[in-house]
């Protein structure tokens, strides 16, 4: 394969001492971060698709009153009342005891709320209409007893949304920021490359090598120890991203966070190394130019 | 215009040629030289007479102070970058200094001329045994520069210098290390090659080489150059 033809003329390799290892290390942090942002992205996906109008109203028992679980009974007749005559409200559902319990479970346990003692908040799931005017119905709540609030999913998503999406940014702006950095360590390389090389290079220029010849065997050399970087880093982050999958998977719940994706360590070695050859070959052209031959 | 029968085109041209190293004295002065494909020419001249000033016009590696040096053709000063490595390609030098890599084997070092034009390596594990032997470094093939005898390098240099086929070799002293014996049978590579017409130029201070040959003599001195044998 003629992209691995490398001569050892220019074999005076400076890099070939700390590219391998920074390569390895750039490719491994850029796998993980590759992979979070993926779960990021996901995230959004399912939070995008679950957007939907739909909110909760909990209604809270009051403890100070004389008798808390008939005054809820009380409230929550009334509070059906309402609902039924908001247009836009289509529908709405009072999960029963034992659905309650159960969406209860996670915070309470198994014991169940009602061996407290003490009434449950109840809450009704609404089925809203599309002209659905939440401050208008939560005024009318309100009157019926402070302790009524709507709960929308739709703001929750919004916020989480909003977290996530700061997230990924920040996680791109690191993968910027990590390829500029390579791109800077491989420009230095192939500049102390030219520098050791010197000797070597006006004696291939003065029996005719031009500079593209120069530049390809140069960045060759920057390849193949990029090569041997990209090995480390694939066994690195392979690693570690299994490692992530199996400890994040079954994690169920609200966040439903997806399979961690191997991609990013198959992916990023192969484009690590393409990147490194041409920063390298494009990097020589540019010092070598215009140089008396 | 001219009524005169069109002479072919030189492949080296000086046209009223001067050059002097910066703040240096005169060189060369008024230069007129042409070299013909298929011409061998010996340039003589004592010590610091200026030949490799001369010859380093030639392959490129200097401009002229005034006048023009035309190389295959072309006004060296307006040769880009990719061009002058287009004709050096072309060219086959032997320098003073020799110039090998120091970290290549005898046979990488004459390799090299053909890997910069791409031969395969099939091609170049053929051809460049063969030269080897011919320059009597059969045992030394895997042997670096630095472990040969003045000699030894120059007919590595010298080989490297021929190993392309190109069409002017231009050479600089090719024979000091050498015993006469294996000068005759360096300068024989030369003279086979200019056979089949490759242009050769040998800069020498030694008057008895040229008196071999019979092949034209120029003469630097002074920074004049005078056509003194043929
Ligand atoms: N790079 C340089 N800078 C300044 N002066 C130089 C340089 N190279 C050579 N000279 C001077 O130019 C003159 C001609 O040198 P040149 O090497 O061309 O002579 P030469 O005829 O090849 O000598 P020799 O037979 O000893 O090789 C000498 O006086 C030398 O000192
Ligand atoms: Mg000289």
């Amino acid at each position: 394969m003629m992209i691995f033809k490398t001569d050892k003329a220019l074999s005076l390799d400076v890099s070939r001492r700390f590219l391998p290892f920074m390569m390895a290390f750039i490719i491994f942090i850029s796998s993980i971060i590759l992979a979070v942002s993926g779960i990021a992205s996901h995230m959004l996906n399912a939070l995008g698709n679950r957007l939907t109008n739909d909110a909760i109203v909990q209604v809270l028992p009051n403890m100070n009153a004389r008798d808390p679980r008939a005054e809820l009974e009380t409230t929550m007749d009334r509070v059906r009342k309402v609902l039924a005559a908001d247009t836009g409200v289509k529908s709405f559902k009072i999960p029963t005891d034992k659905e309650e319990a159960e969406l209860l479970r996670p915070w309470l346990g198994n014991m169940g709320a009602t061996s407290l003692g003490i009434p449950l908040p109840r809450i009704i799931i609404l089925n809203p209409a599309k002209n659905v005017d939440y401050d208008r119905l939560s005024i009318a709540l309100k009157n019926i007893s402070p302790m009524i609030n709507i709960e929308r999913s739709a703001d929750f998503s919004t916020e989480l949304k909003g977290r996530i999406t700061s997230l990924k940014l920040v996680l791109d702006l690191m993968m910027l920021i990590i390829a500029a950095a390579a791109a800077f360590a491989i420009i230095h390389a192939v500049q102390a490359s030219i520098v050791a090389n010197r000797g070597a290079i006006e004696i291939l220029r003065s029996i005719g090598a031009a500079n593209y010849y120069i530049a390809s065997r140069l960045s060759n050399r920057i390849l193949l120890s990029s090569i041997a970087g990209a090995a480390i880093g694939f066994a690195l982050s392979i690693a570690t991203l299994y490692y992530l999958r199996s400890s994040l998977a079954g994690t169920s719940g609200a966040l439903d966070i997806p399979t961690v994706s191997l991609e990013a360590a198959f992916v990023l070695p192969v484009v690590a190394a393409v990147f490194a050859k041409f920063i390298s070959f494009f990097a020589t052209m540019f010092y070598l130019r215009g140089k008396p031959s | 215009m001219s009524q005169e029968r069109k002479e072919p085109r030189p492949l080296v041209e000086f046209d009223d040629v001067s050059f002097r190293y910066f703040e240096h004295q005169e060189i060369l002065k008024d230069v007129n030289f042409k070299l013909h494909r298929g011409e061998f020419v010996f340039l003589t001249g004592p010590s610091g007479a200026g030949k490799t000033s001369f010859l380093n016009l030639m392959h490129l590696n200097l401009m002229p102070t005034s006048g023009t040096v035309k190389l295959f053709g072309r006004n060296i000063e307006r040769l880009t970058p990719k061009d002058s490595a287009a004709a050096r390609r072309k060219i086959g030098a032997v320098f003073q200094d020799f110039r090998l890599l120091p970290h290549l084997t005898v046979l990488e070092n004459i390799a090299l001329p053909l890997r910069i034009s791409g031969k395969s390596d099939r091609y170049i594990a053929t051809h460049v045994p063969e030269l080897v032997e011919w320059v009597g470094l059969k045992n030394r093939m895997q042997s670096l520069p630095d472990t040969l005898s003045g000699g030894e390098k120059q007919r590595v240099a010298i080989a490297r210098a021929v190993i392309g086929n190109p069409d002017l070799i231009i050479a600089d002293e090719p024979t000091g290390s050498v015993d006469d014996e294996m000068a005759g049978k360096l300068l024989y590579l030369f003279k086979e090659l200019n056979k089949m017409g490759t242009a050769v130029i040998i800069a020498t201070h030694s008057k008895l080489l040229p008196a071999q040959f019979g092949y034209p003599v120029y003469s630097l001195g002074g920074g004049i150059m005078t056509k003194v044998g043929a």
